[in-house]
């Protein structure tokens, strides 16, 4: 009897697992290097974008053992921002949220916030995230955005189906408005959406 | 003619010579224009100027429908003490988290310790930075709460941060909160409204909001260290 009850439990919990991991998709996890990941072009031409480098990085990592390590020198006192993205198609239609989550060293200032920005449809559309995320030196932060058509989480554009399902471009930006200062490393990992 | 003279005042035939200039008055008007449409001139010419100069009408009409933006079920979503409050003697909320001690919805607020030393006046205050489009409602509303044991002169009103220049508008009037009871502070933001100080919404007004703020006053009493819960911040038309 207490074999079938062990038997079961173990079971159950495996089921239960595998739900919650059907529940979200990993798209990016940096763990065969950049994946398709750049800094763009026009970022390197515009003297506010100071994203120096990227690189796979084994220093920290929020899924695998790799992240994707951005060096940055924002010089305070003025607004500037570090950016990164892909190129990719995405039919998000079966998922609810995108997701990712980024790392500042623990000797970081803090005032460094991030969001995410997307590229949809025919007119490559440029959204950003209406609200920013406050990184905190030390820790992990997940950025989470609702993709699903009445979203607030978008800024000037009405989110309807259209735009989970034909999604062009994913950027992540890091920005300091004035303050703080930082030069140092910045780590992204785990980009993922979630049903 | 005695027969007309006898039955119709002098005054309303004199009206009624006005009457038909002004008709005719609009009438050439709209000729001259070359303006096709059935518009009646008399309307047109004494209406139009009208239209110009008086401010949008507040709706009237019962608010039937609400969406909620913030119910701190699942997190503060970017809510805050901001950065510029913390340590400001004026400034009255130590800290934020979460509770489930009351809500007005679902089973979470938002809790704010806040110790108003009383004598002067002071605030708490807790904001959310955040690009909104709330041009598809009236009003925004938010649910406060005070414990039954708080003393009463306690206040709240909102306040937003609007367009691209990120002005600071607060609610002209406001409201005060009753210990033990769940209070909504309702704003119009509709064109023409009177709820904000030194500002009438027009049509861009709710359409680029940027930061809410709820702050509660104590101006020189009560004093009063506890709880403040913020609940249920959401638009309704």
């Amino acid at each position: 009897m207490r074999k079938i009850i062990t038997v079961l439990m173990v079971a159950g919990l495996l089921l239960t697992a595998a739900a919650v991991y059907a529940e979200e998709t990993v798209l990016f996890d940096y763990e065969n290097g950049l994946e398709g990941w750049e800094v763009p072009d026009w970022a390197y031409e515009k003297p506010d974008h100071v994203q120096k480098a990227i690189a796979p990085s084994d220093m920290y990592s929020s899924s695998g053992n790799f992240s994707l390590e951005m060096d940055v020198d924002f010089p305070g006192g003025r607004w500037t921002g570090a950016i990164v993205e892909i190129m990719q198609f995405f039919d998000w239609s079966d998922y609810s949220k995108i997701a990712c989550d980024i790392y500042i060293p623990e000797d970081a200032p803090r005032g460094l916030k991030s969001v995410i920005i997307l590229t949809v449809g025919d007119a490559w559309k440029w959204v950003e995230m209406s609200r920013s995320y406050d990184l905190v030196p030390g820790e992990w932060t997940t950025l989470t955005a609702d993709l699903t058509p009445g979203s607030i989480d978008w800024r000037r554009i009405q989110v309807d189906d259209a735009f989970r399902q034909d999604v062009r471009k994913i950027d992540i930006r890091v920005h300091s408005n004035n303050k703080p200062a930082y030069t140092g490393p910045i780590y992204i990992d785990n980009i993922r959406v979630i049903k | 003619m005695e027969y007309f003279r006898a039955r119709v005042p002098a005054s309303a035939v004199i009206c009624g010579f006005l009457i038909i200039a002004l008709a005719g008055c609009g009438k050439e008007g709209k000729n001259n224009g070359g303006t096709l449409t059935s518009v009646s001139p008399a309307k047109s010419s004494v209406k139009e100027p009208a239209k110009k100069e008086t401010p949008p009408a507040i709706s009237t009409r019962p608010i039937t429908e609400e969406r909620i933006y913030y119910d701190f079920e699942a997190g503060f979503s970017g809510w805050e003490i901001p950065v510029w409050a913390q340590g400001k003697s004026d400034y009255a909320a130590k800290e934020i988290g979460l509770s489930e001690e009351f809500a007005s919805r679902g089973k979470k607020s938002m809790k704010i310790s806040a110790d108003f030393p009383g004598g002067k006046w002071s605030a708490a205050l807790v904001e959310i930075q955040q690009y909104l489009n709330l041009g598809a409602y009236r009003v925004i509303l938010v649910d406060l709460y005070v414990p039954k044991e708080a003393p009463t002169g306690l206040k709240a009103k909102l306040i937003l941060t609007v367009g691209s220049n990120w002005k600071f508008v607060e609610m002209s009037r406001s409201v005060p909160l009753i210990p033990g009871e769940w209070v909504t502070v309702v704003a119009n933001i509709e064109p023409g409204s009177h709820d904000w100080k030194r500002v009438v919404p027009d049509e861009e007004f709710a359409r680029d909001v940027r930061k809410i703020a709820v702050r509660i006053e104590s101006n020189q009493k009560p004093i009063y260290e506890g709880p403040i819960y913020i609940d249920n911040v959401r638009g309704g038309k």
